[in-house]
């Protein structure tokens, strides 16, 4: 907070240097607009009953006009709920220690228990308020693009979830491979390239990427 | 190419999914703005519903060359504000949607009840233009850029509305003594 106070007071003299001769005055008055904020408290089952609405609503505007590919994915969507739901209730079982499975956060699976009932590529992808962040999201187009020769703005981002992975190889060493067995907290990521559906791992900063196996 | 662009040119070509992302990457914000402004849940929640919807109804008015979608939402949400006012007056104009009217706000705690005062007895010093911009740079942290593109006008101009802000509050509340005090009691 103060460093935001500093930055505002820096931009005023910008704009006004008569204003640095009142400098004490200044700061009093901007710490107390920010400290004026109010406090926003914002109800995650509205976010995610929202989101719903809003993908239904969104697939029936005109730009809705999928490709024949889309067409089968919408229809195979109800499948895969039902596999994710399988997966889900696997992911419960006691895991070995040598299990790659990744280490799933309780809320995660809140998260994916309310998706359950909605197609796949409706669920809510992101934690309100914790998208993807823009680099990471670069760091893997440029890393797809490359493994399928093609153009980055050819792959989309179709969801992105924050995970914690079992090593520091995301849970996808190789036999060759030594990895730290740290929990690794990074993202779960599906595009959309080639007519296909990847799905990546990468680590926070999206400087380790993996395809997910 | 820019995030959004990416999003927009995905959805546009048939992945609706897309625009799921870009929610992801707004609701917190317009839902904070539109808090800001209404400082009621009930009200926020009905407006921020509003203001997704017309945007996916609206998308093909968004003309990249005009602005950045940012700016283009906020717009939709500002417009959304003026008319839940116009919807609750007979004569409103643009200048109720910076209004921070308390009777929404009696439905709120006490305790945030006294701090919402103390904000509506800074900011009602304020013009409606000014007070946009307080809640714009102060609590959303925007760059006057994008602030200009919202409510209008050059970025100059909205640095020397918000430098004019600040002096008329330092002009009406005086002497450093007041503020300290009235930061002591703050909260």
């Amino acid at each position: 907070m103060e460093n935001n106070t500093d930055q505002i007071i820096e931009e005023l003299y910008k704009i006004d240097p008569t204003l640095k001769a009142s400098g004490t005055d200044l700061k009093a008055i901007v710490s107390l607009l920010i400290n004026s904020k109010p406090n926003v408290l914002i109800d995650e089952n509205f976010v995610r009953e929202l989101r719903s609405k809003i993908l239904s609503e969104a697939q029936k505007t005109g730009f809705n006009h999928p490709s024949p590919y889309w067409n089968w994915v919408y229809k195979l969507t109800p499948l895969g709920a039902i596999a994710g739901l399988i997966l889900v209730l696997m992911s419960r079982t006691p895991q070995t220690v040598n299990d790659t499975a990744p280490v799933t956060p309780p809320q995660m699976m809140l998260q994916l228990n309310a998706s359950e009932s909605a197609p796949s590529l409706q669920a809510p992808s992101l934690k309100a308020g914790i998208p993807l962040p823009d680099d990471v999201a670069q760091k893997l187009r440029a890393y797809v693009a490359k493994e399928f020769n093609t153009k980055e703005d050819n792959i989309v981002v179709l969801a992105a979830i924050q995970k914690d992975w079992p090593d520091a190889c995301l849970g996808q060493s190789v036999a060759s491979e030594m990895c730290a067995e740290v929990i690794t907290p990074g993202w779960e990521i599906t595009v959309s390239v080639s007519n296909k559906e990847k799905t990546y791992r990468t680590n926070t900063d999206g400087s380790v990427i993996k395809p997910a196996q | 190419m820019d995030e959004d662009l990416l999003l927009i040119k995905k959805y546009k070509s048939g992945q609706s999914d897309a625009f799921g992302l870009l929610y992801d990457r707004y609701f917190d914000k317009i839902y904070r703005y539109v808090y800001y402004k209404v400082l009621n849940k009930d009200t926020t929640e009905d407006l921020v519903s509003d203001i997704f919807f017309k945007a996916i109804q609206k998308i093909d008015t968004f003309d990249q060359t005009k602005g950045i979608f940012s700016s283009w939402l906020y717009n939709i949400a500002l417009n959304s504000i003026i008319d839940h006012y116009r919807s609750r007056k007979h004569h409103a104009d643009i200048e109720d949607a910076y209004d921070l009217s308390l009777d929404e706000r009696i439905e709120e705690k006490i305790d945030a009840k006294d701090n919402l005062q103390k904000v509506s007895e800074y900011l009602n010093y304020l013009s409606p233009k000014q007070r946009e911009i307080v809640i714009l740079r102060v609590w959303q942290e925007m760059p006057y850029k994008e602030i200009a593109e919202i409510i209008g006008g050059s970025e100059d101009s909205a640095k020397m509305a918000f430098s004019r802000a600040v002096k008329e509050i330092r002009l009406k509340f005086g002497s450093v003594a007041l503020f300290l005090l009235f930061m002591s009691n703050f909260r």
